[in-house]
Formats: structure tokens, C-alpha cells, sequence
């Protein structure tokens, strides 16, 4: 069954189909279900999608996701400024700073991935080179996942960063291959980075 | 090692069988098409938890459930191992219906869930077929499965580079091809070098050690089998790109650092074709049998000796790297010898604990069905015990 895209209905399952991880049916599925839900739910859900939007934007300096011009993190002077931990998404902010992590960050918004067509430039790299330039970084932790990719990443990091002379470090090794950082648990996790090692 | 317990639900052409086998030489009869080979392939499929026949999930479940609510196939075997008792389980899902589970394999051992990887070669077996011929007159792609398949059996660490590997291999060609249309620049090539070269020397470090192991048993069955005592050579040709020459053999650091430096020396032509032209994905050995090449200078006569020392070979090598017998699985071989070589095959086999055998020409291998402990008759996916002649 399916639904002309210029029909309200079919529309709907049209751009419920482009999120991640949503086939056909599940966005058949969903488009039913805000057919039948209550009128303020529906909206709710509209609302918080216009809002996140309008509010939320990517700091300018690390670009974690922020409402104002600077995260939180980097405004924060009680923080680290001098230590900068890069990770893929700012997802994996969350899970380190579950750890007491003191320091702030910096998120690439992916990792090296030549199949996806993902190189240096679809990253925030250029950005991180600049931060590491202008000086009062001391050392860059690389938290990228400890999969392939991620390996990749890192290795391409600390070459671009050599000229700097700024520390740049790894997670522990013992990492489950292949795992993702939001998904380790909290005390795996504040080891990994406790026992971080040069790269 | 040996099974003595085997069952199959819904694969391929057998929807429910439940056998008992025995120490010592089973002999499996039917016409052709009737499953003969579908059972050697369930028992290879415990032993590498992939199919010898490179079919899909799906194919491998039987047609009439592949439709149905539940379109799984199961195998399980009980197996006796010097390393202690096994039983092994694999469900294969071949459809799915609800797009949140996956197809694939479910594997467990002793009712624990393992990944697949890590639940090869814990039933060790060999697999001789009709086919294998091509491993000594074929593609180099059958010589390094023949290989691959062998020692993944016994060796953890290269199972492991195999998959990482094909993985590196794959992101390192799709970066060549961005470097070659100027999307991306060769300083990222460093990373996927060094980890191709990694993985990559542990595969050849692995094919070399192999190699030197199973020679002597090679030739010496070569010589046995042939009818002139025909000498059998084999020697590893690693894809290193001018760098192959290996004089005195190399461990692992070395191969490593070898496969590395070839990278670094055949960079501008991979840019060029957009592709890796180094590494064990292109590796190969030469087979030659008195000092001429297999493919082009042998008769078929002893294309098919050469092939079957090989095979022994590799029974060989699998008994001495796991201090155990492998399984042995004959799929219509047997037949196509003459009565000598026949009985020289038969009388290495004896010398191991369990070997299984199918014949579609019970009367053309009299006898083997003399010294079978057990016969079964296969007919349209059923199969039945049956005594005397
Ligand atoms: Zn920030």
C-alpha cells in the first residue's frame, strides 16, 4: 500500500522514512499511530521538533550541541579549558561526562569512513587544528569509538596535530572492539579514560 | 574427535533427521539429488559455520518453510573431542518477517550463545569433494580458500585478521578510488596502510607456516597415490609486488613489515588503478608436479592425485595442530578412483576416528561398503539404516 506523496498522510511517511534506522513499515507505523493519537500529543511532538530547530544550535567553539553561542562546557571556568577530549557525536559527551571528566570537548560529527565517502573535510578537523593553534591546549584525549574508523581518526589527528607540540592521547586499550562509547557502562568507561596513553 | 549424535531440521532438502553414527567409516547411499551432499555440507557448516557450496541463509532452508512464520533451520551435533565432549548448535534464520531481527546464524556451544567466529573449528573437519581438483588446475582464489578454510580451523588469531582484514581492505580501495578522483589525499592513506599491513602479515605469516607444514605430507601421498611416483612441489607466492623473494623463512614482524614496505613501493600505481594490488587478497601457491606446473602440464589423472594429497594434507596438518582428529567427509570421491588408489585413500582414512562417506555407485566401491561400521540409504531427504548388501 502506498500513499501519493502529495496526500497529508503519504507525506508524513515520506519524511518519517528519511530518519535513521526508520524503514517503510516502521514509518508506515508511526505516520497510524499520530493519525490516531490525541490532538496535544501530536503537537507536542511538532512543537519539540520546530523548537529543538529554532533553539538548539552548535557551539562555536567545540561544536557540541548548545541553545546560546558557547556550550556550557566551554564556558565553564571552573573546567579544564586546556584539556580537550574529541569524540564522534555529542552523545559520547554525555557518556564521559558521566565519568567526572573536568576538561571540555570537541565533537568531529563523525570519523573517517572512505566507503561512506566521509573524509577530513565533512569533519570539524579544520576547526580542532585551528583550537590546537592558537594555543592553551595541553593535551587532546582522541575518545573515538574503538572501532576501525575510529582507530582511523585518531591516527589522522595526532598526525595533524604533530607540528603543535600538543599532547595527544588514547583511550585505554581493553575497550570491546568495535563497541560505542554511549553504550559502555560508566565505570569501563572512567578507566578507559583514567588510563589513556600517548598516541 | 567424532559425531555421534547429528540432527537437521529444515535444511535444505531434509525437513527432520535424527542420526546415530559411530567410530570408523559410515557410508552414505542415494542417487544423485536425493541429500548425499546436503549432509556432508550441514556437518562442514558445524565445523566453519559457512557453507562449502558459498550459498546464502536462505538458500539453506528448506523451500517449504522458507514461506512460513518460522523459516529456520537448525543442526546439532553431539561431538566426542579429546578436549572434551561438544555439543554445538546453529539455528540459521532465513527470512525475516519482523525487519527488527536479523538473519543469520544463532550459534551456541554447550548450550552457551556464541558469536560465529568464535565457534569455528571447535568440530574440526575436512571436506573432499568432486570439485577439488580446481584447488590444483583452478583460480588462486580456491588455493587460498583451501588454505583460509584449513587454518582458520585451528588458529583464532588468523580467523580474527581474516575478518579485519576484508574489512581494512574494503575502506582502503574505496579511498584509493577518492584519491584517484582527487577527493581525498594521500596522506590518509597511512592509517589503513599500516593496518592493512598488519592484519595482512599475520594472513601471510599464517599461509607461510601452513604451507611448510603440510609439503611433506603432500608429497608424500602425492607418491603414493600416483602411479609413478610423481613428485609434488608447492610454494607460496605472496602478492608482495616485487618484494616476494623470501629466502629464509619470516615471523610475523617481518611478513608485517615486508607487506608494509611493498605498500609504500606500489602506492603511485594503486592511486593509478584506484585498487590494492598488494596483499594476501592476492596471494597464490604454485603447485607442480614433477617440476611442471599443475594446471597447465597435468593430466587429469594427476590433477585429481595431487588434489586428494592435498586434502590429506590438511587432514594431516588439522590432526597435528590440534592433537585431535578432524572429522573426515568423502562427497562422492571415491568413485571416480581406481581400486589401488582407492585402498591407499582408505588406508590413511582408517588411521582416523570417524570418516564419512557418500556414494551415489554402491557397487563401483564394494569395498568400502565392506568396511563401513555403519550404511545408511538417503532418499528424497530421509534417511534410513540398513544391513547387508
Ligand atoms: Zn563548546
Amino acid at each position: 500500500m502506498s500513499f501519493p506523496a502529495q496526500d497529508p498522510v503519504g507525506r508524513l511517511i515520506e519524511q518519517l522514512r528519511r530518519l535513521p534506522g526508520i524503514g517503510p513499515r516502521s514509518a508506515q507505523r508511526i505516520a497510524f499511530h499520530l493519525l490516531r493519537a490525541p490532538q496535544p500529543e501530536a503537537e507536542a511532538l511538532a512543537e519539540a521538533i520546530v523548537e529543538v530547530k529554532r533553539r538548539v544550535r552548535l557551539c562555536g567553539v567545540c561544536f557540541h550541541i548548545t541553545e546560546g553561542e558557547r556550550c556550557r562546557f566551554c564556558l565553564d571556568e571552573s573546567r579544564d579549558q586546556g584539556l580537550v577530549c574529541v569524540v564522534e557525536q555529542p552523545l559520547d559527551v554525555f557518556a564521559i561526562e558521566r565519568t567526572g571528566y573536568r576538561g571540555v570537548y570537541h565533537v568531529l560529527h563523525g570519523v573517517l569512513n572512505p566507503l561512506e565517502g566521509v573524509g577530513p573535510e565533512q569533519l570539524r578537523l579544520a576547526e580542532l587544528v585551528e583550537r590546537v593553534r592558537r594555543g592553551g591546549i595541553r593535551e587532546v584525549i582522541m575518545a573515538t569509538n574503538p572501532s576501525l574508523e575510529g582507530e582511523a581518526t585518531a591516527m589522522y589527528v595526532r598526525r595533524l596535530l604533530e607540528p603543535f607540540g600538543v599532547q595527544v592521547t588514547r583511550l585505554a586499550r581493553g575497550l570491546p572492539a568495535g563497541a560505542d562509547l554511549d553504550y559502555l557502562d560508566d565505570a569501563t568507561l572512567t578507566r578507559a579514560l583514567e588510563g589513556r596513553q600517548a598516541l | 574427535m567424532y559425531i555421534y549424535r547429528l540432527s537437521l531440521r529444515n535444511f535444505r532438502n531434509y525437513a527432520s533427521v535424527d542420526l546415530e553414527l559411530d567410530r570408523g567409516l559410515s557410508l552414505f547411499v542415494g542417487e544423485n539429488a536425493q541429500g548425499k551432499s546436503n549432509l556432508l555440507e550441514a556437518i562442514y557448516l558445524l565445523s566453519t559455520l559457512r557453507s562449502s557450496r558459498a550459498a546464502s541463509d536462505a538458500d539453506l532452508v528448506r523451500r517449504d518453510v522458507l514461506e512460513s512464520p518460522f523459516p529456520v533451520a537448525r543442526l546439532e551435533c553431539e561431538v566426542e573431542r579429546s578436549a572434551g565432549n561438544l555439543r554445538l548448535e546453529v539455528a540459521i534464520v532465513g527470512r525475516t518477517v519482523d525487519p527488527s531481527h536479523r538473519a543469520g546464524k544463532r550459534v551456541r556451544v554447550n548450550g552457551i550463545p556464541r558469536k560465529a567466529s568464535d565457534a569455528v573449528g571447535q568440530l574440526a573437519a575436512v571436506l573432499f569433494t568432486t570439485l577439488d581438483i580446481g584447488i590444483v588446475a583452478g583460480a588462486p582464489l580456491l588455493r587460498r580458500r583451501y588454505l583460509d578454510m584449513m587454518i582458520s580451523q585451528v588458529d583464532r588469531g588468523y580467523l580474527r585478521a581474516m575478518q579485519r582484514y576484508a574489512r581494512v581492505l574494503q575502506q582502503r580501495n574505496s579511498l584509493l578510488k577518492r584519491i584517484q578522483g582527487g577527493q581525498a589525499s594521500a596522506t590518509e592513506l597511512n592509517f589503513w596502510d599500516q593496518e592493512l599491513a598488519h592484519s595482512g602479515g599475520i594472513i601471510m605469516f599464517g599461509r607461510a607456516q601452513a604451507l611448510a607444514q603440510i609439503i611433506p605430507h603432500a608429497k608424500l601421498h602425492m607418491e603414493r597415490l600416483s602411479d609413478d611416483q610423481e613428485r609434488l612441489d608447492l610454494t607460496y607466492r605472496p602478492a608482495l609486488g616485487g618484494l616476494e623473494d623470501v629466502d629464509c623463512p619470516l615471523d610475523e614482524p617481518e611478513w608485517i613489515a615486508r607487506l608494509l614496505r611493498a605498500l609504500q613501493r606500489v602506492r603511485q600505481r594503486e592511486i593509478q588503478q584506484g585498487t590494492t594490488v598488494v596483499g594476501p587478497h592476492r596471494d597464490d601457491f604454485a603447485v607442480e608436479i614433477d617440476g611442471m606446473p599443475a594446471d597447465a602440464f597435468g593430466s587429469r589423472a594427476q590433477q585429481r592425485s595431487a588434489a586428494l594429497s592435498l586434502r590429506i594434507a590438511e587432514a594431516m596438518y588439522l590432526r597435528q595442530a590440534l592433537g585431535d582428529d578432524p572429522v573426515v567427509l568423502l562427497d562422492d570421491v571415491l568413485s571416480e578412483l581406481d581400486a589401488r588408489r582407492r585402498r591407499g585413500v582408505l588406508e590413511i582414512l582408517d588411521t582416523f576416528q570417524q570418516t564419512i562417506v557418500t556414494t551415489a555407485d554402491p557397487d563401483r566401491v564394494r569395498d568400502v561398503l565392506t568396511r563401513a561400521s555403519g550404511r545408511f540409504v538417503v532418499i528424497a531427504g530421509t534417511i534410513s539404516r540398513f544391513e547387508g548388501e
